[in-house]
């Protein structure tokens, strides 16, 4: 798969499949702040936008992604979200579903155009578009996924695969040692 | 991010580590805790912990300290040890924390910066735990907490929360 380098900022545009994600910096539930590429680290990575705890199809997404914990607990794989909403109430909406991966507050929308997510039909909330974008562990998106409509959202079953495939390119060992 | 030794005795252990520190508990009882080098083990007892915790220019500070009692041995993947990551990842986050380790698989406890306020720790309910008040010059301030959800440790014998696989040489970078 061919890398591209980071969007430009400047262009507004998503980042779609090849591209490297831009090397997010915000502050994380508890309020530290975080760099993507150190959340990453050496892992596959589902990075998702959403657009706040007040939406109804956003909590069904984020109970799918809790039952998902106990498999990527053991997996070495990694979830990061994203919303404009503060630091506490990122941690109140986290601690709520007893999630356990770290919540990224942008309340200052500081990467909303940049990234072309701004869902500009919502002028009261001013939220993300709702995406999930799975990462290598150098930031490269494997794949892209419109959650605007919930159907566009990724299933279970496609970050399974979509870590699998990831997995499967970057663990060394990914076959293992003969002898 | 890579790992060390801690010693946690009832005397100053000898040689030159990395940071130490002296912990009152709250029966009154001092001890002397030190943090060394992976490649500076000293004698007596020691776990191996993160080394992400450990600052010699770090201020005092409770710290909840949790320790095998001589002769007990936990696995690390005990359904139990591995709750009491998952409590820690969902709860609210310590100040700083590093699970301790014996050989490659063996838990040896935990020690866990605890923040203002009334805290929880959940590797307590797996060891006897005990509380200290630590001077400076051994543990952090604060250090971020772990990505989650991942509560496997990435490599045989590292503790928690280090969080990625070592290299080819056997380092951890970042």
């Amino acid at each position: 798969m061919t890398r591209s380098p980071s969007p430009d900022p400047a262009s507004g545009a998503a980042p779609g499949a090849g591209d490297r994600f831009p090397d997010l910096r915000l502050a994380d539930h508890n309020g530290n702040e975080r760099e993507l590429s150190e959340l990453v680290a050496g892992d596959p990575t589902a990075l998702v936008f959403w657009r706040g705890p007040w939406c109804p199809k956003e909590r069904a997404f984020f109970r799918r992604l809790v039952g998902f914990q106990t498999e990527l607990e053991v997996a070495y794989a990694r979830v990061v979200s994203v919303s404009v909403d503060s630091v506490e109430v990122q941690a109140a909406f986290r601690a709520g579903l007893d999630a356990r991966w770290t919540f990224l507050a942008d309340p200052e929308r500081r990467y909303l155009d940049a990234l072309g997510l701004r869902e500009v039909a919502d002028t009261l909330h001013d939220p993300y578009l709702p995406a999930v974008f799975t990462l290598a562990p150098d930031l490269s998106v494997h794949r892209a996924y419109n959650g605007y409509w919930f159907w566009g959202r990724p299933t279970v079953e496609e970050l399974r695969q979509d870590f699998r495939a990831l997995s499967r390119e970057h663990r060394p060992d990914w076959d293992p040692p003969s002898a | 991010m890579s790992m060390g030794w801690l010693a946690v005795e009832l005397e100053p252990a000898a040689g030159s580590p990395l940071a130490a520190a002296t912990g009152r508990a709250e029966d009154g009882a001092e001890w002397f805790l030190s943090a060394w080098s992976i490649d500076a083990r000293p004698p007596g007892r020691v776990s191996k912990v993160s080394l992400a915790v450990v600052d010699p220019d770090g201020p005092p500070g409770p710290v909840s300290l949790v320790r095998a009692p001589r002769g007990v041995r936990v696995i690390f993947d005990d359904p139990a040890v591995a709750q009491a990551r998952r409590d820690v990842l969902a709860g609210p986050s310590p100040r700083f924390v590093s699970t301790l380790v014996r050989g490659d698989s063996i838990f040896d406890g935990a020690v866990t910066g605890l923040p203002g306020g009334p805290h929880v720790d959940p590797f307590a309910r797996v060891l006897p735990a005990l509380t200290l008040h630590v001077g400076p010059g051994l543990f952090v301030a604060s250090a971020p907490p772990p990505t989650g959800p991942v509560t496997e440790r990435y490599g045989g014998g590292q503790p928690w929360p280090i969080d990625r696989f070592p290299d080819a040489a056997g380092s951890v970078s970042g």
